[in-house]
């Protein structure tokens, strides 16, 4: 009897211990995955976008010609693609203005800019309200900063909130009470305007990751900020009740994997 | 100690930690299955033709491409609030509530999948209209199943969503988008950073980044502290 309690805990033992290391290497990978990722690529699943040429060299196509902006947005937008197109070296991608588009830049109101990856039927945009364009010719720079950062989220950047550290093009627009737009980039801009090293690193990792067959959303695994440089991963159960078609979302189960740091890869 | 008396035991361990592995990893798939997200990824190519699908004939039909179509969504713009004043003026309604329902369903244009909440509110710390004791707001993703077995799924990497039955505090604006009722629909009035728990343990919890200002300053902070901030601040702008 002693000996069958004895084999039955020697083989608890041995199968939790397998358990154990069969889930440290999925964490593991999990982990360098997620560096690749960035949250940007998960949130706006960019990189998806556009054709490689037979140098690997991927191209995205843009229009203006459905925008209506002005001569000075015009210009910012142009500015902006010309700095990504800059650091193609480091992206492997190159914007081309094209009749047939990927993407547009559209004049529409909410926010202060903002990517929309087609989600209501009217195509994949950048969209760029009044307010933000009514200052391109007197606060060029932030207009153009404004208009980069929205291609970072094309290209699978995510947001970095207020002052991040390293600088980066995907910095926020801090806006206060009262204000539009406008009145937020007069009184306070961004803090960083250019695209850094860093970010045309990250695109490299992230459109990588985005493009291959194995990448899929549906892994559940999501990114909770807690600082700028380093992300806390998480694999999400979301549980539904489905009938007639529709679902109910009863429970959301976080689970901690680790932590990744976008600029290392 | 000779290791050939201990050989058939350990051959006894080896063999029990198989079947004890076995059913468990049996018992881990078939839980799996049954979520029915484990499903191997599309491929690149298969996500491209579902994506143009979409464009032209709606997300059911991209559905139908690859058996399911599983994408990410975000409710963030690149202006974010630089504290609850700024987070204020921009919503409609600021309120203390619990979520009573929520069905995710698509959308009526037929291109996206939108969830519809009903929030039961328990104290409405801001709003310059009247409002009723229930409103509904809208938020981007969710899942939805058709008879056939396939299933469109949109998340919102790295938001926590409100579930039904827990206590929220969101800034709330008006959502002039298509309904299919009369009552007025409301939405995150500046996205991921309008939205906290107001947990059982007496803390905020940010359901978005943490990245953003507000989030940061009352993210597990004591959920007093944020409602009464708020309250001064009313009372404050009512001056």
């Amino acid at each position: 009897m002693r000996h069958i309690r004895h084999q039955i805990r020697s083989a608890w033992t041995l199968c939790l211990l397998s358990i154990l290391m069969l889930a440290l290497v999925p964490l593991t990978l999990r982990a360098v995955q997620c560096i690749a990722n960035g949250d940007d690529l998960v949130a706006h699943r960019g990189g998806d976008y556009g054709s490689a040429d037979e140098g690997g060299v991927i191209h995205i196509r843009y229009s203006l010609s459905n925008s209506g902006y002005s001569p000075d947005m015009l210009r910012a937008v142009r500015e902006a693609i010309q700095m990504w197109n800059n650091s193609s070296g480091q992206t492997n991608t190159v914007f081309d203005e094209s009749p047939s588009p990927d993407f547009e830049f559209k004049s529409e109101e909410g926010g202060c800019g903002a990517w929309n990856g087609n989600t209501d039927g009217n195509g994949d945009r950048i969209q760029i309200p009044a307010s933000t364009q009514s200052v391109a010719g007197s606060h060029f720079e932030v207009v153009r900063g404004i208009v980069a950062h929205e291609i970072g989220h094309i290209l699978a950047l995510g947001d970095a909130g207020l002052n991040p550290s390293p600088p980066s093009i995907m910095n926020n627009l801090g806006v206060a009470a009262g204000e539009s737009c406008a009145d937020a980039i007069r009184n306070r801009g961004l803090q960083t305007v250019v695209i850094q090293d860093g970010d045309a690193i990250a695109v490299n990792g992230c459109i990588g990751t985005a493009r291959s067959d194995n990448y899929s959303s549906s892994t559940d695994q999501e990114r909770d900020v807690a600082s700028p440089e380093c992300y806390d991963y998480y694999n999400v159960t979301r549980t539904y009740y489905c009938s007639g078609g529709s679902c109910t979302l009863i429970n959301e189960d976080w689970q901690y994997l680790g932590q990744g740091c976008p600029y290392l890869n | 100690m000779d290791a050939n008396t201990h050989s058939p035991h350990r051959l006894g361990h080896i063999v029990t930690a198989l079947v004890l592995c076995g059913g468990i990893a049996a018992m881990a798939t078939i839980a799996a299955t049954s979520k029915g997200t484990r499903q191997a990824p599309a491929t690149r190519e298969q996500r491209q033709k579902a994506d143009q699908v979409r464009a032209t004939s709606g997300i059911r039909a991209a559905a139908a491409v690859n058996g399911s179509y599983v994408k990410n969504d975000t409710v963030d713009d690149v202006a974010v609030a630089l504290d609850i004043n700024s987070l204020l003026s921009r919503s409609d309604i600021v309120a203390r509530g619990v979520i009573k329902s929520n069905v995710s369903h698509v959308s009526e244009d037929g291109a996206w999948v939108v969830t519809d909440y009903v929030f039961s509110i328990a104290e409405e710390l801001f709003s310059p209209d009247k409002h009723g004791a229930t409103i509904h707001f809208r938020l981007p993703g969710g899942r939805v199943e058709w008879d056939d077995g396939t299933y469109a799924d949109i998340k919102i990497p790295g938001f926590r969503h409100p579930l039904n039955g827990k206590e929220y505090l969101l800034f709330l604006a008006k959502d002039n988008g298509p309904r299919p009722h009369d009552a007025e629909r409301y939405k995150l009035a500046m996205g991921s950073q309008s939205a906290f728990e107001l947990g059982s343990d007496g803390l905020a919890t940010a359901l978005g980044k943490k990245i953003f200002p507000v989030a940061k300053k009352y993210d597990q902070e004591p959920s007093v502290t944020l409602l009464n901030d708020i309250r001064d601040l009313v009372r404050s702008r009512v001056r």
